[in-house]
Formats: structure tokens, sequence, C-alpha cells
């Protein structure tokens, strides 16, 4: 390790390549110094969570105000459901309570929050719920509750697009984010009977290890696994509605989100 | 802004003054978000952070070597910037208060409630991430931290150690069950004198081990009181990520 720390320009050189997952490209010191270096590991980490935060920033506010304005509610709610539930281990973890969809192609993607749309914290619920009603009210305005509408609600709820995941799959279904060509083998929307056995395929000859998360459409992660293999069998007991899942590599670079419709 | 007169950027800027204000928000926004100060005393240090920039901003401007993306550069010179803010003294704020921390851990890594694990799952991205930062020896620590938890290991992370692992007879080794932490580093040792063909003395192997499982638990607990993780809770969060792994 050399004798002095980074310097901040060094710091944020493998914070942009950590968040690229390019961090090959780093030179080596840096690299020798970070893996020894305590203080500069933070200082990276911090970096790179801090510039994808402003990523997502940015890109909110050249979205639309109201994006801008909803943004900061789920980080804030993440830290009141952690003092609610012990008030003590207080993480950092940006990317995970932020939406998606900015993510650039080969971002230093974290699974996505499954706490994201969690209903412990009133606060979510009130997010969420505005959201829904707002959808609600463009799709289904004569809509009033009634006992076998409830049913067809709740089936309806199970199918409603996460949005920012729903952002995030159509990336990849446009072609926008394949910068890394990793090469799927099915299709961007698969369609499966509950009952049915469902196998995901992608070329991966090198035996890298990847990780698939599979999220329902509120974001909560229902299966995950570590693979150096090309297929997949998922776990048969889907219940019927909308998923998405994600191949990340082990530098946390996403490689594909696809979508996953259990009828 | 206050104190800001103009918003355009002008020659020698870096960045304009604008975007100055909003990195140093987001900057401040992170330190908020892990408690490290209270949310009372933000602007206030966006303020501060903005004032330091103004009054070296030759100097910064000056060790860019322009290697960087201008807004990375400055959110890395404006995270230094509050640090050392927070350690300067005059901004000492009390952290929250723990009961017991350790005991709190262990009830939170050992259950299963979905509150606990939304947490959970957090933590354990934030352990990948710090694993990610060894670069080369990643899975290599993951893959003796695997052998020294009891955990079982797969063929793919003796892959990714080695690609010759069969023929090392890799294998053989990691898949013995070690009855006591003494066989646990004499097979370790082999394993290593076997794939880097050098002769290193147990102790090595020991103390190398030891001391990145130390500078682990030191960067998940962070420099600002992030966690109060020790060995016992480290490793429930390392088998909650490697333990269910089915390759
Ligand atoms: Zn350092």
């Amino acid at each position: 390790m050399t004798d002095r720390h980074l310097t901040e320009e060094e710091i944020a050189i493998y914070a942009e390549a950590f968040k690229s997952g390019a961090k090959k490209k780093v030179p080596k010191h840096i690299r020798n110094h970070v893996k020894e270096c305590n203080r500069c590991a933070e200082e990276v980490v911090a970096v790179e969570q801090a510039i994808s935060q402003l990523d997502e920033n940015n890109s909110s506010r050249s979205k639309s105000r109201k994006l801008t304005a909803v943004f900061w509610v789920p980080v804030a709610a993440g830290v009141t459901l952690l003092i609610g539930i012990g008030g003590y281990l207080l993480f950092y973890n940006q990317p995970d309570t932020s939406p998606v969809e900015s993510r650039e192609p080969v971002a230093a993607v974290d699974t996505i929050s499954s706490g994201e749309k969690k209903p412990a914290a009133d606060t979510f619920k009130m997010q969420d719920q505005k959201q829904e009603t707002e959808k609600q009210e463009a799709r289904e305005p004569s809509e009033v509750s009634s006992p076998s509408l409830q049913d067809k609600n709740l089936l309806a709820e199970a199918y409603k697009p996460h949005p920012a995941l729903e952002n995030l799959s159509s990336r990849f279904e446009k072609g926008e984010m394949r910068g890394s060509r990793f090469e799927i083998e099915v299709d961007n929307l698969i369609k499966v009977n509950a009952r049915d056995t469902i196998v995901l395929r992608w070329k991966n000859p090198a035996e890298k290890e990847l990780s698939l998360e599979v999220l329902d459409n509120q974001g909560n992660k229902v299966e995950e696994k570590t693979t150096t293999k090309e297929t997949v069998r998922l776990k048969d007991d889907f219940d019927k509605g909308l998923y998405y899942w994600k191949l990340v590599d082990s530098d946390f670079n996403l490689l594909f989100c696809g979508k996953l419709r259990v009828e | 802004m206050q104190n800001i007169s103009s918003d355009t950027k002008e020659a020698d800027e870096l960045v304009a003054i604008d975007e100055v204000a909003a990195i140093a928000t987001n900057v401040v926004k992170g330190f908020e978000i892990r408690k490290a100060i209270p949310s009372r005393e933000k602007d206030d240090m966006v303020q501060e952070v903005i004032r330091k920039y103004l009054e070296k901003k030759t100097r910064i401007n000056k060790a860019y070597k322009g290697d960087a993306n201008p807004k990375t550069y400055l959110t890395a010179i404006f995270y230094r910037m509050c640090c050392e803010i927070i350690r300067s003294g005059h901004k000492s704020w009390d952290h929250i208060k723990k009961e017991d921390p350790g005991k709190y851990m262990v009830d939170l890594l050992s259950s299963s409630g979905s509150d606990n694990q939304f947490i959970i799952r957090n933590e354990a991205e934030y352990l990948k991430k710090i694993l990610s930062l060894f670069d080369d020896e990643k899975t290599k620590i993951i893959l003796f931290l695997k052998f020294f938890f009891g955990l079982e290991i797969h063929s793919s992370d003796l892959k990714a150690y080695s690609r010759n692992y069969k023929k090392a007879g890799l294998d053989r080794l990691l898949h013995t069950i070690p009855k006591t932490n003494q066989q646990t580093f004499e097979i370790l040792v082999k394993v290593v004198n076997k794939h880097e063909n050098s002769d290193v003395k147990q102790d090595a192997v020991r103390i190398w081990l030891y001391k990145r499982i130390d500078q682990i638990i030191e960067r998940l607990n962070g420099s600002m009181n992030r966690a109060n993780y020790d060995r016992k809770t480290f490793q429930l969060l390392f088998e909650y990520i490697y333990a269910g792994e089915d390759g």
C-alpha cells in the first residue's frame, strides 16, 4: 500500500469505475491501496453511492417535477423504518432505496430494494396509495368497491406494473441497455401458467458467477439464486401476477431485466 | 443558494456554481441519511461546504488532472470536507444511543421478520460492495471464509479461485471437514501453497484471513457509527448471503 491516502481524483476515478462495472480499468496502485485502506474504501463506496444518487436526481428532474418531489420520500421513509425497528443499524445504501429507471447500462446495480414498496412505514403507504389512486383514476374511473370487484381488484393489483422495473425492463427490450451484449435466450416478457415450470436461459460460456433475482410487482424479492450456468429453473409456486427478473454479475453489473407474467 | 452571485460557468470553473450547490446538497444528504449529521444541520453543512469550496476553489481546480468526471471529483472533495467538518469538533453530535448493539445485531440477523429482512438485504448488498473492493482477492476471501465458517463450497467458488482446482486437488482439500481451528488453517495453507506454488507458513494464512475479517468488519461499521458488527454478527451476515447458494 502506498503510504499516502488516495487523492480525491483517484477516489473519483475508482468510484466511477465501480459504478460502471469497469473496475479493471482503475490503475493497479489505486486498487491495491483501496484493498488495504479502510478509509479510502469507505470513500469510494460513499462517492459511488453519491454519484449514482446524483444521476438519479438529474434524471428524475429532467423527467418531471413530480418525480423529483417524490424521490427523497422513500429514502427518508427507509430511515424511519430502521429507526422504528431498532434504531441502531444505520446504513447508507441509496441505490437500494431509489428508483432504478435511470441506471446506466453497466451501472453498479444492487438489488431493487424490496423495502422500497414495503408498507411498513406510513410514508411508503401514502406515497404508494397516492400513485395507485392516480393510476386507478386514470384507468378505472367508474370502479367502486364492492365484494366482487374487490377480488378483481386484488388480481389486477398483482399485474400492476412496477414503474421503475417496468421502465428498466423496457429499456432492455428496446436495446437501450445492452451495452454489455449479454445474450438472453428467452423473451423479454415470458407468459406462463401458475403451475408451469419456468426455466430462464442465457449465454454464459465463461461461466461467470451470476446472481438472479426475481421480484414481484411491488419490488419485493421473491427468489434469489447464484449460478455459473446458463439456465436456472425457478421455484414452482409463483402466485398469479407480474414479476421481474434481473441478472447481475459479481461486479454488480446489471446484465438483464425481463418480465414474467404468471397467469 | 445564498451568497452565490452567479449561476453561470466561468472559464476557470470545473462545474457551474448551481451544479456545485446540487453536488454539495447531494453529498450532505448522504451524511444525513447515515445519521452522521442531524437533519436540522443539513442546510448549514451545505453552506459550509460551498463556503469552503469557494475559499479553496483555485487549489481544487489546480489539483484536478482531468482523469475523472469533474462532478465526481467535486463529490469526492465535498465528501472529505464533510468528514472534516464533522470531525472538527465544533460539530460533535450525539449519535443514536444503542442499548445493546451486539444483541440487536444477533436478533436482527437471526430473525425472519419482513422488516428486518429489508435491512438485512441492504446490508448484504453493502457487504458485497465491500468484498468487491478487495479486487483480485475477492474470490479467495469468499472461498476461505466459506471454508472457515463451515459453509458448503461449490465448484463455482473453486473455479473462481483456481482454474486448475481439480488438478491441484483443491476440491478434495476443501471438502474435508476440519475438527479444529488448527486443522482449518492446516488445510487452507495447503490450498494456498498448491495454488500459488508457494511455501507460506500456516501462521501467515491465519494472519491474512483474520486481518481481512477485521477489515471487512471495520468497513461494515464505517468511520461514523454506520453499524456495529463484530465477528459473530459478521459471520451471520456472510452466511445470509453465501449459505443459501445452490450454484
Ligand atoms: Zn487511504
